[in-house]
């Protein structure tokens, strides 16, 4: 099996990944990096983001402020210290940002634009139209072309960590389109694979996230914190999933019932269309079972009304939502509403961090939607999760170049061995596995399962049915049949892997929801529906061990906004 | 009582390594209203045939994965909707012009490569520092570059443009606008370096005009506009070089 | 670095009849081929107002050629009268088309304003109707054919 060294390694080569790698390749120069993706950078789930990134940058908001409004929207289980971090590096990397080349919509005096954006209490929120993901995505991918020092491996499936002594040494990989693995020794690893929306049936999510990083993580001993923290975005496609953008409310879109209501006047009156998306989901969900939805073919929704913006808001702020709407409802926005509801979309959980990006495995860090530092807490507020991004990125690359540059290169004696195991586990395992349930069709029952249980809304009963269904597709996995055969470009045998990841995050997931006996943030439990400081102001890690997903505790680090009652 | 719902046929390209040329294999799959190519193609590998390969992630017409020949055109396929491309039996082939690794999948190398050669980032003389805040750039200055910067990668204009179908050498027209976004981009001072990459004879002038770039793309970038405008800048740009000393310049 | 291992492709051929297989490139090949009778009518208008100003004279096999001669032989068969005829055509349609690409590629501007693509393709046109004329006029003194 092939043998290759470099000094730092990420996994995953979207927004978190590419601007890490950048950062690495800034701290040393020289610095041998390799970005290993499972897709061509350019397909990176970042690039469907569509609001914006948020920042103090403008004289009437100061970071006191955005920290207040971020920890408030975390339900008050963000670590305020990484929020502090946070805020007072944002700025810094959105200018650097748009040095870089990002067309930033702008003001009439050529400084950047800001907008409207749920639970903020200024506009704080920098744009380029609606396609902001998409254009951080290819202005950090076109960067990093400038750095001799980054060497892509695209279309490379890390399948799993090389852990020897309790550190991280590397990953085991597999070229998609010839199936070889090969053995990745680095002195650092960074994990920024995103997170794992597609356990869910109705997400926002692409296809590739499918929780690799967290999965590999945690099977490596390394701790994931905060996993019940799932969120809901308000306004997604019924049927397709395909989210319509929050800067649509932020630029003054309604959200009406059947009766043509706008609801959230009994839910958020303050605050109305721009609450935080963890009340704004469930208040349409309340609205929806109440009998006040609109039906459809995929089920019931309310509507988003932007008819009242006029064409030239809609067609300048907003270009890719009436695209979206036009292509796939086949409605104009200017002229009719758009019918939405809450859809997964982040994952607040993930590989446990601190604020350099280091995880409590040596070797190993992680950023972007894998990592919990956390400054998300129990709900992120939106337009937060691409400067989180860009900060913990960077933080994370600066910390494993210097890092890097004073470890040993690796080179276990086991890493051979261990990347033979690998390679039975996928090839003469997986591969070989007869007579079991197809891919495709244990994959949707775990969806569904997730979909129904452990949703916006969950109870004691139904996460205990989910755990029991989670035990019986881990059986599964034991017999799920791979069909293609072949080695190369094998998306059928991915598929097998990326569900092993999936099961394993999944019972994480349920396991946390379960122990946590109180509602905060995103996560509401029906039968326990108020916040309980006194027993559950913590984090939960969740550690691989013999007998499955067990908790540990970890206090929230609060700095100077003592928790309070999250009033809008 | 199940209804048994209307079907389409869809003849699909196969191809494993190794064989001389590709095959078709058909399939009957469900029909609804708002399916697009895409969930027909999902529809096969998850119930009827695992082994089809393709690509696909954001199934918004975003991340550019999807592309793919239908009906003898290029498409991204989860815009692509049967309703639009029904037939006896609707063709989905490789995405066109380009090497084919396996059924649906194409090699994008070369493509990558010209990519890179465009020097596809800001060039200053001299960087702004950080604590400067941000360029300066009207709306106006943003708009001139704004069309040419939404290019999604998913390369369906080379697979539309017949001179590359010809002459895989040639620069292309997505590379050609990307280059063409950074050189009309304010902020930017870097056309001159671009100049090798886009004012050779395998780069803009190669292109011959037959306009199906700017037909065929989802996104409306309009590089065949892009790419006779790089003709007249970079025309406008060896001239200046070669008459005037490099002082005035 | 990763030695990358040789992998089996299939590489495509682009059919040399690919202009049959779409309106758009038909249209295209047409434009070009307009350019090859717009070229030879050219060279033969050249040709002939050369030999009407120098009148040169090339051997032949019968004796000598007079070039202006024959030209002016040529040009009054019925053949040349429907090449002409062809190539007006062509002349048209390259440059109808011409017409119209050209304000996309080259958008025209005065002052922040875009001039519509409309404006420009009718201006072009009635430049060229004007040209002709005033040309029309020149050689011929306005007297009808």
């Amino acid at each position: 099996m092939e043998r290759l060294s470099h000094d730092v390694i990420l996994v995953g080569g979207g927004g978190a990944g590419l601007r890490a790698a950048i950062e690495a390749a800034r701290t040393r120069p020289g610095l041998d990096i390799a970005l290993l993706s499972k897709v061509y950078p350019m397909r990176s789930h970042t690039v469907s983001a569509e609001g914006g990134l948020a920042a103090v940058t403008k004289g009437d908001d100061n970071l006191d402020l955005h920290a207040f409004d971020t920890i408030r929207g975390s339900d008050f289980l963000a670590d305020q210290d990484a929020v502090e971090f946070f805020v007072n590096r944002a700025k810094e990397e959105v200018v650097q940002l748009e040095h870089w080349g990002l067309p930033f919509s702008r003001d009439p005096d050529g400084t950047l634009a800001s907008r409207a954006f749920g639970g903020m209490s200024v506009k704080r929120t920098l744009f380029a139209a609606d396609r902001i993901g998409f254009h951080m995505l290819h202005t950090l991918f076109q960067t990093s072309l400038k750095y001799e020092e980054i060497h892509r491996y695209d279309e490379w499936f890390v399948t799993s960590l090389l852990v020897s002594a309790g550190k991280v040494m590397g990953v085991v990989a597999l070229d998609v389109k010839t199936g070889e693995m090969s053995i990745v020794l680095a002195k650092a690893v960074i994990l920024a694979t995103g997170g794992a929306g597609r356990v869910y049936e109705f997400t926002t999510n692409g296809v590739v996230k499918t929780g690799d990083g967290m999965a590999m993580a945690y099977r490596a001993g390394c701790a994931l914190k905060d996993m019940e923290f799932v969120q809901f975005h308000p306004t997604a496609l019924p049927g397709t999933g395909i989210l319509i953008t929050e800067a649509a409310r932020g630029e003054g879109g309604h959200l009406k019932n059947s009766e043509g209501d706008r609801f959230l006047k009994n839910y958020i009156p303050s605050k109305m269309e721009l609450g935080p998306r963890d009340i704004l989901s469930r208040a349409i969900m309340t609205e929806i079972k109440a009998g006040r939805g609109i039906q459809g073919p995929y089920g019931q929704y309310v509507h988003l009304d932007l008819t009242h913006l006029g064409s030239t808001v809609i067609e300048r702020k907003l270009p890719m939502v009436k695209e979206l709407a036009e292509n796939y409802i086949g409605i104009d926005p200017i002229h009719e509403p758009i019918p939405v509801r809450p859809a997964q979309h982040y994952f607040m959980g993930g590989v446990s961090t601190d604020v350099h990006g280091q995880s409590p495995l040596g070797g190993l860090f992680a950023a972007g939607e894998c990592a919990a530092v956390s400054i998300n807490g129990a709900n992120r507020l939106g337009s937060n999760s691409l400067t989180e991004c860009l900060v913990f990125g960077a933080e994370a690359g600066r910390a494993a170049a210097v890092h890097a540059s004073n470890a040993a290169a690796p080179n276990p004696p086991e890493a051979q061995a261990l990347a033979k195991q690998e390679e039975e586990r996928i090839y003469h395992t997986f591969l070989k596995q007869e007579g079991g349930p197809g891919v495709a069709d244990l994959r949707a029952r775990l969806r569904h399962t997730m979909e129904e249980y452990v949703g916006i809304y969950r109870t004691e009963e139904g996460l205990l049915r989910a755990k029991q269904a989670l035990a019986g597709y881990r059986g599964e996995l034991g017999t799920v049949t791979v069909e293609d055969k072949s080695r190369t470009f094998n998306t059928d045998l991915l598929g097998a892997l990326e569900l092993d990841w999936m099961v394993e995050v999944a019972d994480c997931i349920t396991t946390a929801a379960l122990a946590r006996r109180e509602s905060r943030g995103s996560h509401s439990r029906t039968d326990h529906p108020k916040r309980d400081d006194t027993n559950y102001l913590k984090h939960y890690l969740v550690m691989k061990s013999n007998e499955g997903p067990i908790l540990k505790d970890q206090p929230v680090t609060i700095t100077r906004w003592p928790p309070q009652e999250r009033v809008y | 009582m199940e209804e048994k719902l209307p079907t389409v046929m869809m003849r699909v390209s196969r191809y494993l390594p190794g064989e001389e040329k590709p095959h078709f294999q058909t399939y009957e799959v469900p029909y609804r209203r708002d399916m697009v190519v895409l969930d027909a193609l999902n529809h096969i590998k998850e119930k009827r045939d695992p082994t089809l390969t393709f690509r696909w992630s954001c199934r918004m017409g975003i991340c550019g994965s999807c592309g793919m020949n239908v009906n003898g055109k290029p498409v991204l396929t989860c815009e692509s909707f049967l309703k639009d491309v029904l037939r006896r039996e609707i063709l989905v082939e490789p995405l066109g012009h380009f090497p084919v690794i396996k059924d649906l999948v194409v090699d994008i190398e070369d493509f990558m490569r010209k990519l890179e050669a465009v020097k596809p980032y800001l060039i200053r003389d001299q960087e702004r520092p950080l604590g400067a805040g941000e360029y300066r750039q009207t709306q106006e200055e943003v708009d001139r570059f704004r069309q040419s910067s939404l290019c999604i990668n998913c390369m369906i204009c080379y697979a539309a443009c017949p001179v590359y179908g010809e002459d895989a050498s040639f620069l292309g027209p997505a590379a050609a606008a990307l280059a063409y976004r950074y050189n009309v981009d304010s902020r930017d001072q870097g056309a001159g370096k671009r100049l090798p990459a886009v004012a050779s004879a395998t780069g803009v002038w190669e292109c011959t005009f037959v306009g199906e770039c700017s037909t065929a793309c989802p996104k409306d970038v309009d590089p065949g506009a892009a790419i006779q405008r790089l003709k007249l800048l970079s025309s406008i740009e060896v001239q200046k070089r070669v008459l005037l000393p490099s002082i005035l310049r | 670095m990763a030695t990358k291992t040789v992998y089996h492709r299939y590489r495509p051929h682009q059919s040399p009849l690919w202009f049959l297989s779409n309106r758009r490139y038909f249209a295209f090949m047409l434009r070009e081929l307009a350019g090859l009778f717009i070229a030879v009518y050219a060279i033969l208008i050249a040709v002939g107002l050369f030999a009407g100003r120098f009148h040169p004279v090339l051997p032949g096999p019968n004796g000598s050629i007079d070039v202006y001669a024959s030209m002016a032989w040529l040009l009054k068969t019925r053949g040349f009268f429907v090449f002409t005829l062809i190539s007006l055509a062509f002349a048209c349609y390259h440059s109808l088309t011409w017409f119209d690409l050209f304000p996309q590629v080259t958008p025209i501007q005065i002052r922040g304003w875009k001039v519509p693509n409309r404006w420009v393709f009718g201006g072009m046109v009635a430049l060229w109707i004007g040209l002709s004329l005033a040309l029309y006029v020149v050689l011929y003194g306005g007297k009808l054919l």
